[in-house]
């Protein structure tokens, strides 16, 4: 599998799990962690997300503008929930910078 | 989701979002509501949505109509959540009847705005200007518009962006639904308890050493 960091890799694994059926549960944490750093990579490298880990908060979240995200929670969806990371990278990568554009000053 | 880039780019998301509303978003290209009279049958196509989903708020816009996000962290994009207000006046506005009811037919229909009109179902839609790029022709004067229809219908309607802004809201009629599946999904096990069982301290490694961890991916797949 090439896990380029490129969008297209994110379908590969997509294709990866539906074919392996790989779980998320909790005996498979490390994993999660390992495709959640995974997964932020992709989207920060497109998006210039920035890191967010208030104190009231369990887990990391990525800041795109005004939206936070939560790449690990998606990982879980896609390993117990047969979510797709491919179609969760197009809806973050054109949809929140369409919602969330700027208007200059 | 779909999307068709070519010739005209046209994107239709339906989904739910952050706030548990069912929404429904259509993108088009803006070099293709630029031609002849084309925003007019969008707008047209846009009040026939309205039509079959009978929502409690929509509008239509072009992206330079979003206001600046504040730097203050707590601050985030106004209209996530219609209980926290409207979230501004966009080119097309369309209310549906219950914010009719609570600005009263007559505020709505005296407007400062280029048009607006009554809905099948006691909503209303109104028309800041003629077309949505007048805010790019005309920035000042579409703003003042846009402020003109906010002191109109009153400021306390209107989401400030921060949690803690007084907000006049309507009763909204789907409001028993999402708060029936809201609770449904926090009777279910949240995806996040395994995660926040993880100590704080792991996670703040892991936001350390991101790069590395990931790496760790590559080489494993």
């Amino acid at each position: 599998m090439n896990l380029d960091f490129s969008p297209k890799s994110l379908g590969e694994l997509d294709l990866y799990f539906e074919k392996s059926g790989e779980k998320g549960n909790e005996e498979s944490i490390d994993f999660v962690k390992k495709l959640g750093a995974y997964l932020t990579q992709v989207v920060t490298k497109k998006t210039g997300g920035v890191w967010s880990f208030p104190e009231d908060e369990d887990i990391p979240s990525i800041r795109i503008g005004g939206v936070f995200l939560t790449p690990l929670a998606r990982v879980l969806k896609v390993l117990n929930e047969g979510e797709k990371l491919g179609q969760w990278y197009r809806v973050v990568t054109d949809t929140i910078p369409r919602l969330q554009a700027r208007r200059p000053d | 989701m779909f999307e068709r880039k070519y010739p005209d780019g046209l994107a239709v998301i339906i989904g739910d979002n952050m706030s548990g509303y069912r929404t429904v978003h259509v993108f088009v290209h803006r070099d293709y509501l630029a031609v002849d009279d084309r925003n007019k049958e969008f707008f047209q196509l846009l009040k026939e949505l309205y039509r079959l989903l009978r929502p409690m708020y929509g509008n239509i816009l072009v992206r330079e109509m979003f206001r600046q996000v504040g730097p203050h962290p707590r601050q985030r994009p106004s209209g996530m959540d219609l209980q926290w207000g409207l979230p501004d006046v966009f080119w097309a506005n369309f209310l549906g009847p219950e914010y009719v009811e609570m600005f009263g037919s007559e505020k709505v229909f005296s407007l400062p705005c280029y048009e607006a009109e009554r809905l099948h179902d006691g909503g209303a839609v109104f028309l800041v200007s003629s077309s949505p790029f007048d805010c790019l022709t005309d920035p000042q004067g579409f703003d003042q518009r846009r402020l003109d229809i906010t002191r109109h219908l009153g400021a306390e309607a209107f989401d400030t962006g921060y949690d803690n802004s007084p907000v006049k809201v309507p009763k909204f009629r789907y409001e028993e639904e999402r708060k029936v599946e809201e609770q449904r999904r926090l009777a279910t096990p949240h995806e996040k308890d395994i995660l926040a069982r993880v100590p704080r301290k792991e996670w703040q490694d892991w936001i350390e050493n991101n790069q590395t961890i990931a790496l760790a991916l590559v080489s494993e797949m």
